[in-house]
């Protein structure tokens, strides 16, 4: 299956279950001629009409990641995922210095200078955010 | 026109207020520096930057002119990486890297860079006038407007943006159609009736803007630098000094004057923008000027000419932005959302009822034209060296800070999650070639069409003849199919410039 046809196909499941999942929203009484539904139709016969569309003219092919590439994109998403849950358990400038780290090394750094240069980032980041700014972030353990 | 100066003389009262001059200052060289940053554009750039800006409780109008600050450096920082590393990080930029690129290989980056920071600042201020003559009328005009040609209006913005952000009219549409649906999570405002919820608390206040922009723009272009080879990149290359002699300057005179004309009049229109007005000028001008042939093989020209022309068109976009409500690009769509946000809501009565705002950021932007002269010709050996810094610190660093940004905003895990996942499916829009301004346009006017679409027909008991009663909803119906039947020749445009282009598409 070409590129397109797959793209086609998920444009399509998606357009497909919105517009199905839109026959759920019903109101009790008529607000309005048009109400909540057609709205989201009118997203979904787009998604629709754009998956017909490439399905009749598919374009070039995308050039998908290599193996080892799709790896390192796997790893940058499972950092930045692991960052959003520990956060609140290890802080703020741990768990960023862990982040930048960890993506410091997919980046093509080695441990020592990604945890270095990790602290250093995101001590100024803390910096910025919490005195600059006055917002607060995860002090954690150390607060 | 007395009038009309004198609200300019009061806008420049505002804008030279000492809080508001140091925000247009710090905007316009935070703006270049992250603007700088490889692969970031403008629309990056200012996402980045919100939610810092939205933390420090200013009043709106300085909010603003903070932001035309960031939108202009940003947009001058995305020139200096193009001129130097040859990465374009929009696609209007990609015309600046022929003949920009050209000049740093020849060791002439200097005069290359200078150029580019007069023909913005010519083009900035030339269009400057064309904004504050311009957008009065037009929004004494817009007045008129009913929620029927707001309709109307908007699809014309949808189509001219879904038509001339990408090559493909198909993939347009999905985006757009992505980011209607992507607007319309949440309660519906009128009924009360949770949307694509999921039973989720926190998906009923719907998809907070900035997470989707950052997502889509910022963590999309991470992904995106993290597929490629890790190794990191050719640094700065010998550049000589930032000047221009008297000979380069009076020959690019009218170079610039040209195209900055050209540059707004299509700014002005919605959709078409910095590119199409950046490929306009760059061809017109080889055409007219190009008479050795030396466009193209490194002409200071070439780089004035697309240079004056994109500034020129940012501040035309922000005609219909200002006056209609209406943004025509995904830049000022981002804009548009962080007003709605201050809750000022840019329409037709702005420049009556909040005259401060309107005219304190026309003059803020002629000021920041002549902050970026003024700071960035003798400063921009300190912001190449930041372009110096290794990959692995800059990379991870502008992940961090989407992500710090979100979180000390929001301060929920959940919208992290959403994040994450919204920079995947923005990153494999990217690769399957995908447009990525529509997503946010439709996320931003979504729910302004809805209302209003769905206010015009509850006003006419469902009597959708009612979309097209009037001469101004008819006009831009037809402006809207017009619209549709210009990517054709817009193409063939971009045919007859882009094989000079040089390597690679540019990220949206």
């Amino acid at each position: 299956m070409s590129d397109a046809r797959r793209w086609a196909v998920a444009l399509g499941a998606l357009g497909a279950g919105a517009g199905l999942a839109a026959l759920g929203f019903r109101v009790a009484f008529v607000t309005d001629p048009l109400g909540p539904r057609a709205f989201p139709w009118l997203a979904s016969a787009l998604l629709l009409g754009a998956a017909v569309g490439l399905a009749r003219h598919p374009g070039d092919d995308a050039v998908w990641p290599a193996p080892d590439a799709r790896r390192r994109l796997a790893a940058v998403v499972v950092a930045l995922l692991a960052w959003s849950f520990v956060l609140p358990l290890l802080g703020f400038v741990a768990a960023t210095t862990l982040l930048l780290a960890a993506l410091g090394r997919l980046f093509g750094s080695g441990w020592v200078r990604g945890l270095g240069a990790g602290l250093a980032v995101s001590g100024v980041l803390y910096l910025l955010f919490a005195w600059g700014l006055g917002l607060s972030l995860p002090a954690g353990p150390w607060g | 026109m007395p009038e009309a100066l004198q609200l300019l003389g009061g806008g420049f009262a505002v804008a030279l207020q000492p809080l508001n001059l140091a925000l247009v200052l710090v905007g316009a060289v935070v703006g270049t520096s992250v603007g700088m940053l490889p692969g970031i554009g403008p629309i990056n750039a200012i996402a980045l930057l919100l939610p810092l800006a939205f933390a420090v409780d200013l009043p709106p109008e300085s909010m603003l002119i903070l932001m035309a600050g960031i939108y202009y450096g940003s947009q001058y920082g995305n020139s200096i990486s193009t001129i130097l590393l040859n990465v374009p990080g929009t696609a209007s930029a990609v015309v600046t890297a022929i003949d920009g690129h050209a000049l740093t290989r020849a060791g002439r980056a200097g005069p290359a860079l200078a150029m580019s920071a007069v023909a913005s600042f010519v083009g900035g201020t030339l269009s400057i006038f064309g904004l504050v003559l311009l957008a009065p009328v037009l929004s004494a005009w817009a007045l008129r407007f009913g929620p029927a040609e707001y309709v109307a209006l908007m699809v014309f913005a949808f189509v001219a943006l879904s038509s001339l952000a990408g090559r493909s009219i198909p993939k347009a549409l999905a985006a757009t159609g992505f980011g209607l649906l992507l607007a319309s999570v949440g309660l519906d405002p009128q009924s009360a009736v949770p949307r694509f919820a999921f039973g989720q608390l926190e998906l009923l206040d719907g998809i907070d803007f900035l997470v989707a922009t950052l997502g889509l723009f910022a963590v999309s272009e991470v992904l995106t630098l993290a597929e490629e080879s890790p190794v990191g990149q050719s640094a700065a290359a010998a550049w000589g000094r930032a000047r221009l002699t008297a000979a380069e300057l009076t020959e690019s005179g009218w170079t610039m004057v040209r195209s900055s004309v050209l540059g707004f009049a299509v700014g002005v229109l919605p959709g078409a923008g910095g590119t199409v007005a950046s490929f306009l000028a760059y061809s017109t001008e080889q055409r007219i000027s190009d008479d050795q042939g030396t466009f193209g093989s490194g002409d200071l020209r070439g780089v004035a000419a697309p240079e004056a022309a994109n500034n020129a068109a940012a501040n035309g976009a922000m005609i219909p932005l200002l006056t209609l409500g209406v943004p025509g690009s995904g830049t000022t769509a981002v804009l548009l959302g962080a007003l709605l946000a201050l809750n000022v809501t840019p329409g037709p009565l702005l420049i009556e009822q909040r005259p401060e705002l309107f005219w304190g950021l026309a003059a803020s932007m002629y000021i920041g034209n002549v902050a970026l002269l003024v700071l960035n010709l003798p400063l921009v050996g300190l912001f190449v060296r930041v372009l110096a810094l290794p990959r692995w610190i800059l990379v991870p660093g502008v992940a961090a800070l989407s992500y710090t940004s979100v979180y000390a905003v929001t301060n929920s895990g959940f919208d992290l999650v959403i994040l994450t996942v919204l920079g995947v499916v923005g990153w494999a829009m990217r690769k399957g070639g995908f447009p990525l301004a529509p997503v946010i346009l439709a996320l931003v006017l979504g729910p302004l069409l809805e209302r209003n679409l769905r206010r015009s027909l509850a006003l006419s008991g469902g009597d959708w003849g009612v979309l097209a009663s009037s001469p101004i909803a008819v006009g831009l119906w037809v402006a809207a199919a017009a619209a549709l039947a210009l990517p054709p020749l817009a193409a063939r445009l971009r045919r007859s410039v882009a094989p000079r282009a040089g390597s690679g598409p540019p990220s949206p």
